[in-house]
């Protein structure tokens, strides 16, 4: 079984059924080897000869390789089904042997329960994790179709933007003679516009998500927090794009960055959770009451007049000024406009909106997984 | 020997609303808010629904490499069953053990694309019902190949024959090697040859040891595909055996039941 002078190790029992494989039979040089379940990946060396033995079981059928650590060295692989298989020896002066036995008489766990009610949540988040790669065919299915059917494609995500800031400038700077702080008001409405439209475009498509998606979910299994959520990606891709459009909008007015840009990835990750939750949550509302659908436009439009973005934080009395901030976006589009524009932190807004932010994720979290199973019933 | 899946005592209850199948308007939870402000809802027991029994109390054991055939009449809850087993649904009473990946295929070509490619559709299907990237990868040519569509890989698939889109569809469902495999009638597509083809790779699925679960109404197929078979009928597991008997006891159900409705009619 071991060949003079080769490194040997046994996989034992790989159960089938149980996914579940058990070392036994290493020869002492074999390393770093452990026993464990067919979803980790089994990686050890031979300490001697430096060979790195990799065991990749992403796959019902397991397969063993080999990999000279050298470079140029063979590799061996051998695809081990339900019976014992041995590697051939290699002509290698290094030989390695791998023995893989299938048995299925072992007492095991299930690798999943079926039962009514919900999991803990991180057992769900932590399935959402493990079906990330779904997420982003999502991401890139919508983003490749909606660059193909539409002509003018990606100038859409910098156009939506651009046009509410002429309105506004036309109506609010030129014959409401708004001011605007120090910069210009184009550049001050577009910076306040961009994060916007990414929340409210999230969210009136997020909330339908669910009920547009019935076809796939009502036929396959996968964690359906992925489809808001991969609505939210698609956007926050819009959003990317729009903040290049700005830069080019700032570079023409000649304004200038400064080192509050730092702040820009922090609040990007703020507003996105923020409109995480909110899309998610109205997702799920939406199916439970069919009036939410309806409502939505008005409720997003009285978010946005009670939101500083086409006027600046000063305009609201200084009393009513706490309240407010409580609306998380305050903190959130303030921010964006301190951090891309170079003017001073409102630093008790953002924290308050950040606050806010992960309470509520929490709270829809919560929510999501205590109705999905109901609305998907329904569905 | 290990079972792959063990069901216990497994029941599902739906509300059927009164109203159709539509959500309680926001005004209609107000109202009755407001008149029975004591009354528990939980979202869906608002008065004068109907409780339905989809499933009752059902049990059974598969080994591995098993190819179960679930027959019944329409409404009998095979579907259901299936949605349980495959996750999409949970059931309202009961457990059930699962020792392998399921993979589902209650519908042949979910989350295609019309504007999209054959090739992204190909990559796009296999993550839907459960592929990793790298799988679809590694058996691109052979779904290509099976679903023979060479030709017309980076035509929107919106462009296809319904038989060309059947075909990727399937191969596409058909090479996805989970452990547990459910069908739901996804064979009934394309034209004879195809369907042969299908059956033939449903046959070597079972021969690489991995268990079917194949919901069908083709007592034919299922007598080809099956070595056992589950008769559902009202909800409940009315029969679990060897093909024949059970499909016997099928027909016979079947025959019944036009035999009454011959004589209501009368």
């Amino acid at each position: 079984m071991t060949p003079a002078g080769g490194a040997s190790f046994c996989l034992r029992r790989f159960s089938f059924v149980c996914r579940r494989y058990v070392l036994a039979d290493l020869h002492p040089r074999v390393s770093g080897c452990r026993s464990g379940t067919v979803d980790s990946r089994l990686l050890c060396t031979d300490s001697a000869s430096g060979l790195c033995i990799e065991i990749d079981q992403s796959e019902t059928i397991a397969r063993s390789k080999l990999n000279g650590s050298g470079g140029g060295r063979p590799t061996i692989s051998c695809a081990v089904s339900e019976k014992i298989m041995t590697s051939p020896a290699q002509t290698n002066p290094s030989v390695v042997t791998a023995e893989i036995v299938l048995s299925s008489n072992s007492p095991c766990e299930p690798l999943f329960r079926i039962k009514p009610g919900r999991s803990a949540i991180l057992v769900e988040l932590k399935e959402a994790w493990v079906h990330r790669e779904l997420l982003y065919f999502l991401i890139w299915r919508d983003l490749k179709v909606r660059y193909q059917q539409t002509v003018l494609g990606v100038a859409w995500v910098v156009l939506q933007p651009l046009l509410m800031t002429l309105v506004f400038t036309i109506f609010f700077s030129k014959l409401g003679h708004f001011h605007s702080d120090s910069v210009p008001y184009a550049v001050f409405a577009y910076a306040g516009l961009v994060p916007w439209t990414f929340f409210s475009n999230s969210v009136s498509t997020g909330s339908s998500s669910l009920i547009g998606n019935t076809y796939i979910i009502t036929k396959v299994y996968f964690p359906r927090l992925l489809i808001p959520t991969a609505v939210v990606g698609v956007r926050l891709v819009d959003l990317l794009v729009a903040l290049v459009a700005l830069f080019g909008l700032m570079l023409f007015y000649g304004i200038r960055v400064g080192p509050g840009l730092l702040m820009l990835p922090v609040l990007i990750v703020e507003s996105t959770l923020l409109t995480l939750a909110v899309s998610s949550w109205f997702s799920v509302l939406n199916i439970r009451y069919r009036d939410v659908g309806t409502l939505l436009p008005v409720l997003i439009q009285l978010w946005m007049f009670t939101s500083p973005i086409i006027y600046p934080l000063r305009l609201v009395p200084e009393n009513w000024r706490s309240l407010y901030s409580l609306n998380p976006l305050v903190g959130i589009i303030e921010g964006f406009r301190s951090s891309l524009l170079g003017l001073p932190f409102n630093w008790k807004a953002i924290i308050v909106s950040a606050v806010i932010t992960l309470l509520f994720q929490g709270y829809v979290l919560f929510f999501f997984y205590r109705w999905e199973d109901r609305v998907i019933d329904k569905l | 020997m290990q079972p792959i899946i063990q069901v216990r005592n497994i029941s599902k209850q739906y509300f059927v609303e009164r109203s159709s199948n539509v959500a309680p308007t926001l005004r209609e939870v107000l109202m009755s808010t407001i008149k029975f402000p004591f009354k528990s809802r939980n979202g869906n027991g608002a008065n004068g629904d109907e409780l339905l029994w989809a499933l009752r109390d059902i049990s059974f054991k598969v080994d591995p490499g098993e190819v179960i055939g679930i027959i019944g009449r329409n409404g009998a809850g095979k579907s259901t069953l299936l949605k349980i087993l495959s996750r999409i649904i949970k059931p309202t009473v009961g457990e059930v053990d699962l020792y392998g990946r399921v993979g589902s295929l209650l519908a042949i070509g979910t989350g295609f694309h019309p504007d999209l490619s054959g090739r992204e559709n190909i990559f796009l299907n296999g993550a839907i019902i459960g592929m990793k990237r790298e799988e679809v990868r590694r058996k691109f040519d052979d779904i290509v190949a099976f679903a023979e569509v060479e030709r017309f890989l980076e035509t929107p698939v919106k462009y296809y024959s319904s038989g060309m889109y059947l075909r990727l569809a399937f191969a596409v469902a058909a090479h996805f090697e989970p452990e547990i495999l459910m069908l739901d009638e996804v064979l009934a597509v394309g034209d004879t040859a195809f369907q042969k083809k299908c059956l033939e790779k449903m046959k070597q699925v079972s021969r690489d040891g991995r268990t079917v679960f194949f919901v069908s109404h083709d007592l034919m197929s299922v007598r080809q595909l099956c070595s056992r078979v589950l008769l559902i009928e009202a909800g409940q597991l009315l029969e679990d055996g060897k093909t024949e008997t059970v499909s016997a006891s099928y027909l016979r159900i079947v025959s019944q039941s036009e035999n009454s409705s011959a004589e209501s009619i009368r």
